[in-house]
């Protein structure tokens, strides 16, 4: 944007003015109590987010028990952590092996476990991620700088009921001598979503 | 059929004022094969549906 726009912001859009309006409605007939709209979007923003995902990983990188119970029952292992609530009230933790490769999508909107990963970055919402990544996922891994050995097989997740799915990495070669804390730094939201490995 | 995820209220039933019917769903397992005809080698796609999004097979 130059400086010259940057004087005129852009109009007001008409689903902007209609959220507004619903937002002002709700609040108006105490239906949303003031301020929760913004609190929780504060929240999921700024609280909640891929580390919380990044902790889960390098426990199960570490802790082969804690790993069994995530593979077993991820919502239990993860609530482990404390983690839970709204999007993350069914998950499923799929693993990648040097044979497997696991990613998620949703093709109906944009379904996504907040609680391990936060809000969802705005490409895995639109069309054509949700579209491409059932339909070609290894040429659009590719494009997105995942390069998947020919034989690698790969498993699509569309998460259009109630599961929420994540991601368990392959743990990078090399990071033997690493503490939890230490691993759970490497470990990135795409690669829980499936879109990079590490 | 590769996993059975309990019984969740169906959307389509309750967002048109139907209440809250509950319906077991499922995550079912198609080979890109069975969906494309220009499918790309060694992928599948997991979908999560509801039963009666179902058929016998």
């Amino acid at each position: 944007m130059s400086s010259e726009d940057a004087h005129h912001p852009a109009p007001v859009s008409p689903v902007e003015r209609r959220v507004a309006a619903l937002e002002a409605l709700l609040t108006e007939r105490g239906l949303v109590p003031e301020g929760f709209i913004e609190e929780t979007i504060r929240r999921y923003e700024s609280e909640i987010g891929p580390m919380n995902g990044a902790k889960v990983v390098a426990r199960a990188w570490t802790d082969p028990g804690y790993k069994q119970r995530l593979l077993a029952d991820a919502t239990a292992a993860i609530a482990e952590f404390g983690f839970g609530g709204a999007e993350g009230d069914h998950m499923v933790v799929v693993e990648n092996t040097p044979a497997v490769h696991n990613v998620i999508v949703c093709t109906l909107c944009s379904c996504y476990p907040w609680p391990t990963l936060g809000l969802p970055p705005a490409w895995y919402k639109d069309p054509p991620y949700r579209a491409r990544m059932v339909r070609e996922p290894r040429a659009l891994l590719a494009e997105m700088g995942c390069q998947l050995p020919d034989g690698t097989e790969i498993r699509v997740w569309d998460s259009s009921a109630e599961v929420r799915y994540l991601v368990l990495p392959q743990r990078p070669p090399g990071t033997e001598r690493l503490t939890e804390a230490e691993l759970a730094a490497l470990v990135t939201r795409d690669s829980m979503i499936g879109v990079a490995i590490l | 059929m590769v996993r059975l995820d309990g019984s969740h209220p169906l959307p389509d039933v309750e967002a048109h004022g139907g209440g809250r019917r509950r319906e077991p769903t499922y995550s079912v397992r198609f080979d890109a094969a069975e969906l494309w005809s220009d499918a790309q080698h060694g992928a599948c796609v997991h979908v999560d549906l509801w039963e009666s999004y179902l058929e016998p097979a």
